[in-house]
């Protein structure tokens, strides 16, 4: 048979089976849509939790401690901070692309302000972290990067200095030099905690993160609400919000690490230049995580959250598990699909047998049943995967009016990646000329006089 | 142009085999008309389906146009019922969800490479083969419209699109009332005169074995000469 002559044959057949096609294509178009709707859902998740929460190229590792608890007190046994030479190690793992070091302030530290922002001007305790800018150059660019201003500029007002910098009063600053503001880095969590929770508490406004960059307070080191005496001198700083970003302490402020080695010699000694509490280590090629992760371990540091591998892992077996329920119920349609074209050929059987006594093979008449099925399961694929992205906009509408806002709150939920459409339309076809075969198969078996024959 | 020898069939009718068609041989040349008669059950129908690549399953030679069928591939079996093999049933077997037109045309579709045509002429040709058969003025009608003489010449221009060498006809009066019966004989007499096709008629009608050039009697599974 031609191709002209297999298309108008199946033209023919397709409009004439057309509502019968429609029934079993039902089932396909159902199938292929939560297939695509429960994978796309999936592999969204997957991506916020493994590109946001969890960024499985990066880890932060902290030293391992043994605890001694005698009654109320727990003793650390070892040391519980990370030197400059267990930094050059993990740098010089072959996986490892870049070991970012995290310091923490070793003093007490207050924050105050915020009356201009919220209305009424607040104190708090805070806890510091200090981090490599390097890390945050995504969410906060060049502000993050502490630098002292060089040779001093003198002012009378903070429009006399330069950007980032304010004129000193003696309090923060020296008096009549332009001093620059303290980058402050915070996490996205705590803006929601804020939102969510201290805002109704205090009767606040609530914060849009856009304002919030470029917000200023001022932060005292050395000096605590909580202890009548602190370490008996104390660093003022007037501190600016230059970004929100998931890498910073999730309960504090996140300072450039240079600040707070700074800081932390002057309140102890040189030796605190080179202790550091945890880093974050980056590594080349996602695949090697498991093979670095060995390996610190091995130089007596613990990965502090294997929440990203248990989640990966969590992630990965609910994926296969919606797979296997989804081609499922594929196979299942893919029954129904068999169920109809069994009926056709059951009904067409002599119809057939006319069609062979003209000329058409064995391979003609399989050929134009599978291709019909074919076409009927490219088009249920479609559809279904139409109603799955549409399924998915309207969850994610849904989601974004009705959900309250959460740390890592995607914009959408479902990721519908190309390999996922075109294989989910390979699947409805697959489906269909395989539910096919055997009513086409069944077609052919006997002779056309054997099958004329028939009453 | 057909050639049978030591052919045998035999339907499993369990318990026991029931062979219709005991050894037979037959030669017919190109042109020929050729009348098969006999009881009813006698085997005149396998006999033609055998003939036409419609049964494969027998014992003994076939050739059609030199070729022996049991040589050939499905796809060169379909090739030959598609151009070299033309059948018209007793049963007519026309498909009524298509118009008369399109149920003649039927056989383009599965014209092989060199033989296809496009839609326009194939339904060109049709309307030329229906104008030879008289039913020019029915081509836009389903077969459900046509009386049983219509039907049976529908089947008979069906059976010419392919332009075939050979023409077998089952019992083509068959379903017919006499006037009917005459004018599908005259038909098909005018066919074999003008087209000069080998014609093969399996029949009860004593008519068209007056015009056969050659009149067979299958009884008992054996064909002879009728005299």
């Amino acid at each position: 048979m031609s191709r002209r002559g297999l298309i108008r044959l199946v033209g023919v057949e397709l409009r004439r089976h057309f509502g019968r096609l429609i029934v079993g294509g039902v089932g396909v178009v159902l199938g292929i849509a939560a297939l695509v709707f429960f994978l796309g859902l999936m592999l969204g998740i997957r991506q916020v939790v493994l590109g946001d929460v969890f960024p499985l190229d990066r880890f932060e590792v902290e030293p391992r401690v043994r605890n001694l608890d005698v009654l109320i007190l727990r003793f650390a046994l070892g040391s519980d901070t990370i030197d400059q030479e267990k930094l050059d190690r993990l740098a010089d793992l072959p996986e490892v692309a870049a070991v970012y070091p995290k310091m923490k302030v070793t003093v007490p530290a207050v924050a105050s302000g915020g009356g201009s922002l919220l209305g009424t001007g607040l104190q708090t305790e805070v806890v510091a972290d200090g981090i490599d800018p390097a890390l945050v150059i995504d969410d906060a660019g060049d502000a993050f990067f502490w630098s002292e201003i060089g040779p001093a500029v003198p002012c009378s007002s903070s429009r006399q200095c330069p950007q980032n910098a304010y004129c000193g009063n003696g309090i923060y600053g020296r008096v009549g030099e332009c001093r620059r503001y303290l980058p402050v880095l915070l996490s996205p969590h705590l803006l929601e905690i804020y939102n969510g929770s201290l805002r109704r508490a205090y009767d606040l406004p609530r914060l849009n993160p856009e304002v919030a960059i470029g917000f200023e307070f001022e932060m005292a080191f050395g000096v605590s609400t909580l202890q009548r005496s602190g370490p008996g001198r104390a660093v003022r700083e007037r501190a600016r919000i230059v970004g929100f970003s998931d890498r910073a302490i999730a309960l504090g402020v996140t300072l450039p690490l240079e600040f707070v080695r700074d800081l932390n010699v002057e309140f102890s000694s040189s030796k605190a230049a080179g202790v550091y509490h945890s880093a974050i280590v980056e590594v080349a090629d996602r695949a090697a995580l498991p093979a670095v992760v060995e390996k610190v371990q091995g130089m007596d540091l613990v990965v502090k959250d294997r929440g990203a591998q248990r989640a990966a892992a969590m992630v990965a077996v609910s994926i296969v598990l919606i797979a296997i329920m989804g081609g499922t119920m594929v196979a299942i349609a893919a029954l129904s699909v068999a169920h109809v074209f069994l009926v056709i050929v059951l009904h067409r059987k002599r119809e057939i047998g006319v069609l062979r006594a003209v000329g058409a093979s064995k391979a003609d008449i399989g050929t134009a049943i599978l291709a019909q099925a074919a076409i009927v399961g490219c088009a249920a694929g479609a559809l279904g995967i139409a109603a799955a992205a549409a399924a998915g906009r309207f969850v994610d509408s849904l989601a974004a009016a009705r959900i309250p806002d959460f740390p890592y709150k995607p914009d959408t939920f479902f990721l519908f990646p190309w390999w996922l459409l075109i294989g989910a339309l390979a699947v409805a076809v697959l489906a269909c000329v395989v539910g096919a075969a055997v009513p086409a198969a069944h077609a052919v078996r006997r002779d056309p006089a054997e099958v004329l024959a028939m009453p | 142009m057909i050639r049978l020898q030591q052919l045998y069939k035999a339907y499993d009718r369990r318990p026991r085999e029931c062979e219709v068609l005991r050894g037979i041989d037959l030669d017919v040349t190109e042109g020929a008309f050729v009348s098969i008669v006999g009881r009813s059950g006698s085997g005149k129908t396998t006999l033609l389906n055998i003939i036409g690549g419609l049964d494969t399953r027998y014992r003994g030679t076939v050739a059609v146009g030199g070729r022996t069928l049991a040589d050939l591939a499905d796809d060169e079996l379909s090739e030959l019922r598609n151009s070299t093999v033309g059948h018209v049933f007793q049963a007519y077997h026309l498909l009524d969800h298509l118009t008369a037109a399109e149920n003649v045309a039927v056989p383009a579709l599965f014209a092989r490479r060199g033989r296809a045509l496009s839609a326009a002429r194939a339904r060109r040709r049709a309307q030329a083969i229906l104008e030879e058969v008289g039913l020019a003025d029915r081509a836009a009608d389903r077969p459900g419209l046509l009386s049983g003489g219509e039907r049976q010449r529908l089947a008979l221009a069906r059976a010419l699109f392919g332009e075939p060498a050979v023409l077998l006809c089952d019992e083509p009066t068959g379903n017919l009332d006499s006037a009917t019966g005459s004018e599908m004989i005259d038909l098909l007499n005018r066919v074999h005169r003008e087209r000069g096709v080998t014609l093969l008629v399996a029949t009860h009608d004593e008519t068209i074995c007056r015009g056969g050039e050659f009149v067979f009697e299958l009884d008992g599974g054996v064909l002879t000469e009728a005299t």
